[in-house]
């Protein structure tokens, strides 16, 4: 049994001027222990898949159309409020994108961990809890960890506070970590950092790990596996070499010629012609087709299934 | 030859910290020059202090050899025409009352001297510049991608007829297939209208591609400048090598252990 398997899983955004169909008929399966990475670009709807792990998506106007979120059997759309308490945090943490809006400015960050730790586990004394608050901030490498508890926001730097969220993200103990655009909001020389600890982090506690990015830089040096999004669907799912090594989706491989390459100082990236559907009336069949420089017929009229292992591409034009 | 613009040796201070500390540059005409470094280096002061939007503590502001770093009003008109920015986010550097029209024609009924067949002719001609067809002549920005808008905001900045470009981090608020169109269109209007960038971005691949010149600001300070290939391939400066081994190309990349 997988870790966590999605299956063909709809949803939608009802709005005032009609329903958005942000995803549609999401299969996708994880094993314990590995590092997956979603890609794709404004609205393809990783994001919005990653929140459904956790049931993030506020209802309204989010709608389940069909489909089921599996953790170890177990439907988490169906769970009810103390199972869900578990989830969150206890079984899946998650990371987000802006470590300034997620954390409380007129709380310490001893007090906002602390308030973690009470959810998770109420039977500690203050001093246990202090000594676990410690405990994580070492665990995500920031130094003088005790001083930190009685610091504010805004005293720390943007790549402390992300460290400090993962840091919360991992006071459940959980055993899934999603993560959404860690590291967009920070610098360059900041953004390997965290990467490299979040690796360091999966290897060492066996974590399975669900990393959102539209940088396929990012995902290509913490991920092992490489899931590409678009529109709301999933067009491509491999590993990573396979992915890089021979990209299959016309999409996959507009995304790669459209990345400029420090190292191919000659290389002009080519766009993607057109521009992404509205999801309130997305193209009928492969949603790609209206883009697609390899569209057939067929394309506009049946949507293409996933198919292929390891390696799995939906497209008509071109079959693994 | 004489700068375009030219900074000599500027200090920028806000309360006790120094923003810009002693930077010297110079924007030669028809040249490119990336401007990278990291969030707090200053690089957006520099363009500000350029603009004249932001005074200095020390140094000079130079624009075609002349003095212009206390001028105001009527000095600064050459420098408002011939001296247009591009912002990062173009969801907020486009007023969502005006139409595409509107927000194009407003810098040149500024300037004036266009009879209104003229005027149309002219933003009909720079909204083709950019790739946009007369068919968003009279969409609202919130009708409009965000590739479209920093379209829009470039042909707001071409309409007086500039002789550079100041472009603050212009694509990174943007998809990766969006960004490499604006990078082509940014390419063929600069050989087009013979013009002037300077190029302010924390993507070192996207500066290759756009820059013959590069300069690294830290903390302030301009720690290496030269050619693109010098910088990029030989970097001298610490800290330009600590930005490069950064990078993460597209691709499978092994991190140390941290």
């Amino acid at each position: 049994m997988s870790l966590i398997r999605i299956e063909d899983y709809r949803l939608a955004f009802d709005g005032f001027e009609g329903r958005v169909h942000v995803l549609d008929g999401i299969d996708l399966a994880i094993e314990a222990g590995e590092s997956v990475g979603i890609v794709g670009e404004t609205g393809c709807g990783k994001s919005v898949l990653a929140r459904s792990l956790l049931r993030l998506n506020p209802s309204p106007p989010a709608r389940v159309v069909s489909g089921a979120i599996r953790y170890e059997g177990e439907d988490i759309l169906a769970m009810g409020g103390g199972a869900l308490r578990r989830l969150r945090g206890g079984i899946i943490g998650m990371v987000f994108q802006d470590p300034v809006t997620y954390l409380n400015p007129v709380f310490t960050i001893g007090q906002q961990m602390q308030e973690v730790l009470r959810a998770h586990e109420p039977g500690l004394s203050r001093a246990q809890r202090r000594a676990r608050c410690i405990e994580l901030l070492e665990a995500v490498r920031l130094p003088e960890a005790a001083a930190l508890l009685d610091r504010y926001p805004h005293e720390l730097s943007g790549g402390m506070r992300q460290r400090v969220l993962i840091a919360e993200a991992l006071a459940g103990n959980p055993r899934v970590l999603v993560a959404d655009e860690p590291t967009t909001a920070l610098d360059v020389t900041i953004q390997r950092q965290i990467l490299a600890l979040i690796a360091d982090l999966v290897a060492r506690l066996g974590l399975t790990l669900m990393l959102i990015s539209h940088d396929l830089g990012v995902i290509g040096a913490a991920c092992r596996r490489i899931v590409v999004m678009y529109a709301g669907t999933i067009v491509e799912d491999a590993p990573a070499e396979l992915l890089f090594g021979s990209p299959l989706h016309p999409y996959t491989r507009g995304l790669l010629a459209a990345m400029p390459d420090l190292r191919q100082p000659g290389h002009m990236p080519s766009g993607i012609p057109g521009s992404i559907p509205n999801l309130r009336d997305p193209p009928q069949g492969c949603r790609y087709h209206p883009r697609c420089p390899l569209a057939m017929p067929i394309c506009c009229t049946t949507k293409p299934v996933l198919r292929g292992a390891p390696h799995a591409v939906a497209c008509h034009a071109v079959a693994p | 030859m004489i700068p375009l613009l030219e900074l000599r040796d500027v200090t920028v201070r806000f309360g006790a910290h120094a923003a810009v500390r002693e930077a010297s540059l110079a924007l030669q005409p028809g040249a490119a020059l990336g401007l990278v470094g990291e969030s707090g280096s200053g690089k957006s002061t520099l363009l500000r202090v350029l603009l004249r939007l932001q005074d200095v503590a020390a140094g000079q502001v130079l624009m075609d050899g002349a003095e212009i770093t206390t001028a105001r009003n009527a000095a600064l008109r050459a420098l408002r025409r011939d001296v247009q920015v591009v912002f990062q986010n173009p969801h907020s550097a486009l007023n969502p009352r005006l139409s595409v029209h509107d927000a194009v024609a407003e810098p040149l009924l500024i300037q004036g001297g266009l009879s209104r067949t003229k005027l149309r002719a002219r933003i009909d001609g720079l909204l083709d510049d950019v790739g946009l067809g007369p068919e968003f002549l009279w969409r609202y920005p919130h009708e409009l991608s965000g590739g479209q808008k920093q379209r829009v905001c470039i042909a707001r900045a071409l309409a007086p007829g500039p002789r550079a470009l100041l472009l603050d981090e212009p694509t990174s608020a943007l998809d990766v297939s969006v960004q490499a169109q604006i990078i082509d269109l940014l390419r063929r209007l600069r050989a087009r209208h013979q013009l002037a960038f300077l190029f302010i971005s924390h993507n070192l691949a996207v500066v290759q591609l756009l820059c013959e010149e590069i300069a690294v600001l830290r903390q302030g300070e301009v720690v290496e400048r030269g050619p693109v290939a010098a910088v990029l391939h030989a970097p001298a400066h610490d800290y330009t090598r600590a930005l490069l081994a950064s990078v993460l190309p597209p691709g499978i990349n092994r991190l140390a252990a941290p």
